[in-house]
């Protein structure tokens, strides 16, 4: 019985530090730019499986994604080149060197065969900035749009990006290698390192992203944009910057959550749009824009799921997406205290 | 610096110009059109139509934080403030634009906004969520400062204060103003922007009405007409209404 | 019978007939079509109603397993099973509805996403009953008192008599009562409320109608198949859906259609090139990604305008006859109607209004005047219940103040500082939302057309008050198209259709040129005869000088003079606010 209890608490406790990476995405790009994304799980995806091609020796598919996002980019900018075409020269080669760049580090990192944790760090220079080339895409035409037309865009978003990564990588999934092979028997429950190596990577990223925020004047300048867009405004902080530099945090925090996540489970096209998906159901708890709540309610998440796959493992999906019901009746309820 | 300006309905075919080291100010009941003109220099409403040059410079299609980086800084109506932030996170932020200038630097701006606005000082840690009014529009006060302007504009910095705190921020003004610092101030409290400024405009309902030296303004009865004047041109029309 | 509704025929009479001469392969995909096309209306009525769901494929499931389970375990005859699942998801969406529709914003996507994917996921894990994941088959069919619908030709133009209907009914709701009421959702909660909309519950009616569409057709499509598995519920059906709606555009139910023809050809023409290719798997995704992003960022508003420039514009409802019977009233000044009682506010660190005391009796035109951030717009968002009070009372009529949505009830209507107009509606639309309260028809009779008589008359109501305020010759116009002077006066014709005792207006003179002042000056006088009870805040103190009977001066929160016009001029207190009293060190 307590070895039970045990093992799914820290069952728990890894799928909730999971999750929490991603309801710190979600938090971070609905404060910054008020977009609901329902596309943030597919860089879990696209962080594991850029993992798997570079631990495989290959070059992965992501490259790909990211040269044409910045052709387009080149094609989308370049084309106002008529009007100011120093600045149409800049786009051009910024966009050709982030390329050689992408390249030249990929081949250098597969040359000297790095360590599963360098690995992590190239993959994790290829799949970060493709948030800001979507954000560039989608975000950035239309920055007052409702929260409803955000919404659907990234529904596009994310259909389109799974698809590709099933175009790229196929509908077979990989096997990713853990940081460290190997476990711990902790009394009579088997611990595999990945979970410590999950506790350590969540609590080091969490705690970059507080002191950034806290101690950098750059991180009050995203803090200040999401408090008061105008108001930052009249501070000079540009705003349209601010939102991309949201949605590249965003895309760093979920691809790591991804290949933490790859070696417990394994690496396929679809496996982000669900885990992107509970960590909105934690999210809810602190209604997107509070860190704290959301990370108790990933917690919540983590446990429920642990505890459902153990009882009634064909119910599991089910049961955690139910409970965004409960807790939505328990946000409603703190509004009308709140509120009216 | 000239300034020309003409925009629909709010405002209508208003021209002026600031010199260096000069403060102007708009006086006004609510409605009149001031804050538009405001929000229209800095970007924030786009104007139909007339030019805005500074330092001899078209402004037209520079965003707000563009015009930042030009000097051009403004102290808002409704302060915009960052409510979980605290003061000095606010003070680091006006100086958002230069950062690059390193540590002493910002220190010793910092001293010298303390020094400017004491209660600032005192209350550096706290978050300006929790500040009274009258200690937010300092803060907004302090940060539009920190960006170093070489125009600053203020926006109805009485607006809801206490007439102490009122008097503390005009001191501030007059300090300011003192140093040389040029300005345009939009007030509603016409005996307060008069007292402080050169020169004063009054603007009612877009479009102005009399402008001259503030000296002047203060004893002129079209001031006091355009706030609560007048009321014969409807008396007249009421008899065939009904 | 205009030309509109002679196309109308025509191309539902295209529609019906296409089942019949399509070669037989053809006849599965136009049946598909249609049924995706039913569960795109019911989207788009969601979508001009400022929602999203994100979970319409499993509301078509919960409709497909319901019929299909019982009428398969029971041998219930289909129509009957199909009723009882349409009624049971109904049900599901109204629950689902009201959890997440008190809330604002981005909660009912989501919400409708995590129940897409938790009833998915219970289909396939509840083997037993559904068969799983390989689904269940002998499925019997639709059966129409007793007739069994077997024929695939039949069936797809029964689908499509279905889908015209719903067109034709979603084109009458949007003239009803309850339609102008949806089109308010988006952005005009606030104001619709103040006409006597409640309008939590009228989305939560959207919402359960396009879940209904959506079992809807879920039940038509199982009844077809005469199989039942999971994977046509999934969240891709509930996507595909969503991309029809937008590429059709949400301004029309037509909108629906044409979406749903489009992205079916699309998708057959794409799996084509595709297996020609020889790619595998839904690459398909890829490219109804990119068209749902590039749609909205490019044509927001769909294809459906593109077809509409081609057709005649459709004719608005008749607006003649009698309107609603108005209150007369009669001069009493004793009778106190509004009294507000030591009202204060706090916002965080602001006492916004502190103990203010005032008191309107019927038949007063009072004027409310005040420096800026002197809180007379917080003191107007009181009285007309968008904002309540710290502390103090406000009675209307000697009792306490009720919901916003029920204030006009009571005979209380007010304009908005920044106008408020839907600018989807024409201009006599918008007026009508005026005499929302004083009429019923709701949801079911707008959709049905049985709501005629009704309506005409509130047209009548909404044409005589923008007569009274002269501007019945811009009645059809597009309110975007009027200048922001003649929408100020609009916003008084649909206060006067409230047929309102007392009437609150925020700056109605603001950006008016001084002819559409004249003008307003005189709605105004005439509507005191009525001995209709005013309250006025306005800036252009010529104006209310010239109007009011009694001034109230709001200065940082307090009242500071109340009096007649002259007397208030004359304050020291007033114009030492306004003015500002001299520094003491006066330069």
């Amino acid at each position: 019985m307590i070895d039970t209890a045990l093992f799914l608490l820290v069952d728990g406790l890894t799928n909730g530090l999971v999750y929490a990476l991603l309801a710190l995405s979600l938090v971070l790009v609905f404060t910054v730019t008020r977009v609901v994304n329902i596309a943030q799980g597919e860089y879990v995806m696209l962080g594991a499986l850029t993992l798997a091609d570079l631990l495989q020796g290959r070059m992965p598919g992501t490259l790909y994604l990211l040269i044409g996002g910045l052709t387009l980019c080149v094609v989308l900018d370049g084309s106002r080149w008529r009007r100011d075409w120093r600045q149409a020269l800049l786009v051009v080669l910024g966009a050709v060197a982030a390329a050689a760049f992408a390249v030249a580090i990929t081949r250098g990192a597969l040359w000297l065969k790095l360590p599963v944790i360098g690995m992590m760090a190239v993959a994790l220079m290829l799949v970060a900035p493709l948030g800001v080339l979507i954000y560039r895409f989608t975000v950035h035409p239309i920055p007052n749009a409702s929260t409803i037309v955000f919404v659907i865009i990234s529904v596009g978003v994310s259909m389109s990006v799974q698809g590709l990564g099933l175009l790229i990588w196929g509908a077979s999934p990989y096997a990713v290698d853990p940081i460290m092979p190997g476990g711990v028997m902790m009394g009579p429950v088997f611990i595999p390192y990945q979970s410590f190596a999950i506790l350590i990577t969540a609590l080091l990223s969490m705690g970059g992203l507080y002191l950034f925020s806290e101690f950098t004047l750059v991180g009050k300048a995203l803090q200040a944009s999401a408090m008061n867009r105008r108001g930052a405004q009249f501070c000079g902080i540009p705003v349209t910057a601010a939102g991309a530099l949201a949605f590249l945090l965003a895309a760093a925090f979920s691809a790591i959550s991804g290949m933490l996540l790859a070696p417990l489970i394994t690496a396929n096209y679809e496996m982000g749009f669900m885990v992107g998906l509970k960590g909105f159901v934690g999210g809810a708890m602190g209604g997107l824009i509070d860190y704290p709540l959301s990370l108790a309610g990933v917690m919540i998440v983590g446990a429920l799921e642990s505890t459902s796959a153990y009882v009634a493992s064909a119910y599991r999906d089910a049961i955690v997406f139910s409970l965004l019901i409960p807790i939505l009746l328990w946000r409603s309820s703190r509004q009308r205290v709140e509120g009216h | 610096m000239t300034v020309s300006y003409g925009a629909g309905t709010a405002i209508d075919g208003v021209s002026f110009d600031v010199a260096r080291g000069e403060f102007v100010t708009f006086i006004g009941p609510n409605g009149a059109g001031k804050t538009t003109l405001l929000n229209s220099l800095m970007g924030v409403l786009q104007q139909n139509s007339g030019s805005v040059t500074f330092n001899g410079e078209e402004l037209k299609a520079l965003r707000p934080e563009a015009r930042v980086a030009r000097g051009i800084v403004i102290v808002p109506e409704r302060r915009e403030l960052f409510p979980g932030l605290s003061v000095e996170d606010h003070l680091r932020l006006g100086a958002f634009l230069l950062r690059g200038r390193g540590r002493a630097a910002m220190t010793a701006a910092l001293e010298r906004i303390y020094e400017l606005l004491p209660k600032l000082g005192e209350r550096r840690r706290q978050l300006a969520g929790t500040l009274s009014g009258g200690e937010q529009q300092m803060v907004a006060v302090g940060r539009a400062l920190m960006a170093e302007p070489q125009l600053l504009m203020l926006d109805e910095p009485s607006t809801g204060l206490a007439p102490r705190v009122t008097e503390e921020i005009f001191e501030a003004i007059d300090r300011l103003k003192a140093d040389g610092m040029t300005g345009i101030l939009v007030e509603q409290n016409a005996h307060l922007a008069l007292s402080v400024a050169d020169r004063g405009f009054v603007l009612e309902v877009g479009s102005v009405v009399a402008f001259g030296p503030a000296q002047e303004l203060r004893n002129d009865p079209r001031v006091l007409a355009a706030y609560i004047g007048g009321g014969d041109r409807y008396r007249d029309t009421g008899a065939s209404g009904i | 019978m205009p030309i509109r509704g002679m196309l109308a025929i025509a191309v539902s009479a295209v529609f019906l007939t296409a089942p019949w001469v399509l070669p037989s392969f053809y006849v599965g995909i136009f049946a598909y079509a249609g049924i995706y096309a039913l569960v795109a209306i019911g989207l788009v009525l969601l979508l001009q109603a400022g929602q999203i769901s994100l979970g319409q494929g499993a509301f078509m499931g919960l409709g497909a397993y319901g019929s299909a389970l019982v009428a398969r375990a029971y041998g219930v005859d289909t129509l009957v099973t199909l009723v009882l699942s349409v009624s049971a998801t109904a049900l599901v969406a109204a629950l689902i509805g009201f959890v997440t529709l008190r809330l604002r914003g981005h909660y009912l996507p989501l919400a409708t996403l995590a129940y897409g994917i938790a009833l998915v996921s219970v289909f396939t894990a509840w083997h037993d009953v559904t068969g799983g994941a390989s689904g269940l088959d002998k499925i019997p069919p639709l059966s129409l008192f007793g007739f069994a619908l077997t024929d695939d030709r039949l069936y797809s133009q029964l689908i499509w008599a279905i889908v015209l209907l719903a067109v034709l009914g979603m084109s009458r709701l949007r003239a009803s009562r309850t339609g102008r009421a949806i089109a308010t959702l988006e952005s005009y909660d606030g104001m619709a409320r103040s006409f006597g909309v409640d309008t939590t519950v009228l989305r939560i009616k959207v919402f359960v109608f396009s879940a209904v569409l959506a079992a809807l057709a879920g039940g038509l499509y199982v009844h077809m198949l005469r199989f039942v598995s999971p994977s046509p519920f999934s969240l891709m059906t509930s996507f595909k859906v969503l991309i029809m709606a937008v590429v059709g555009g949400p301004l029309s139910a037509a909108g629906g259609v044409i979406g749903a023809l489009t992205l079916e050809s699309a998708q057959w023409a794409l799996q084509d090139i595709l297996a020609r290719w020889g790619a595998t798997g839904n690459l398909e995704v890829i490219v109804f990604g990119i068209i749902l992003v590039v749609m909205l960022l490019k044509w927001p508003l769909g294809l459906w305008p593109a077809v509409e420039r081609f057709l005649p514009k459709p004719a608005g409802r008749s607006s003649d006859g009698e309107g609603l019977a108005r209150t007369v009233m009669k001069e009493d000044r004793q009778a106190v109607l509004l009294r507000l009682q030591g009202i204060g506010i706090r916002f965080g660190g602001l006492q916004a209004l502190d103990a203010v005391d005032m008191e309107l009796r019927r038949g007063e035109f009072v004027g409310l005047i005040g420096p800026n951030g002197a809180g007379k717009t917080t003191l107007f968002s009181i009285i007309s219940g968008l904002l309540h009070p710290t502390n103090g009372s406000v009675l209307l009529s000697n009792e306490k103040l009720p919901a916003s949505h029920s204030i006009v009830r009571r005979g209380m209507a007010r304009t908005f500082q920044h106008v408020q107009l839907v600018p989807e509606l024409t201009v006599i639309e918008n007026v009508a939302l005026g005499a929302y309260w004083r009429t019923q028809a709701g949801f079911l009779r707008g959709l049905f057309a049985l709501d005629n008589a009704e309506n005409q008359r509130v047209l009548a109501t909404a044409r005589l008050a923008l007569e009274r305020v002269g501007l019945s010759a811009e009645a059809e116009l597009a309110t975007a198209s009027l200048p922001l002077g003649k929408q100020r006066i609009v916003e008084i014709a649909r206060a006067l259709a409230a047929d309102p005792q007392i009437l609150l207006l925020d700056e109605p003179a603001a950006g008016l040129r001084f002819s559409e002042k004249l003008t307003l000056v005189r709605v105004l006088r005439q509507l005191q005869a009525e001995h209709v009870t005013i309250l006025l805040v306005e800036h252009d103190m010529e104006l209310v000088m010239g109007c009011v009977e009694r001034l109230v001066v709001l200065d940082r929160g307090r009242i500071i003079a109340e009096g007649a016009p002259s007397e208030v001029q004359a304050n020291p207190a007033v114009i030492a606010a306004y003015l500002g009293g001299s520094r003491d060190k006066a330069a």
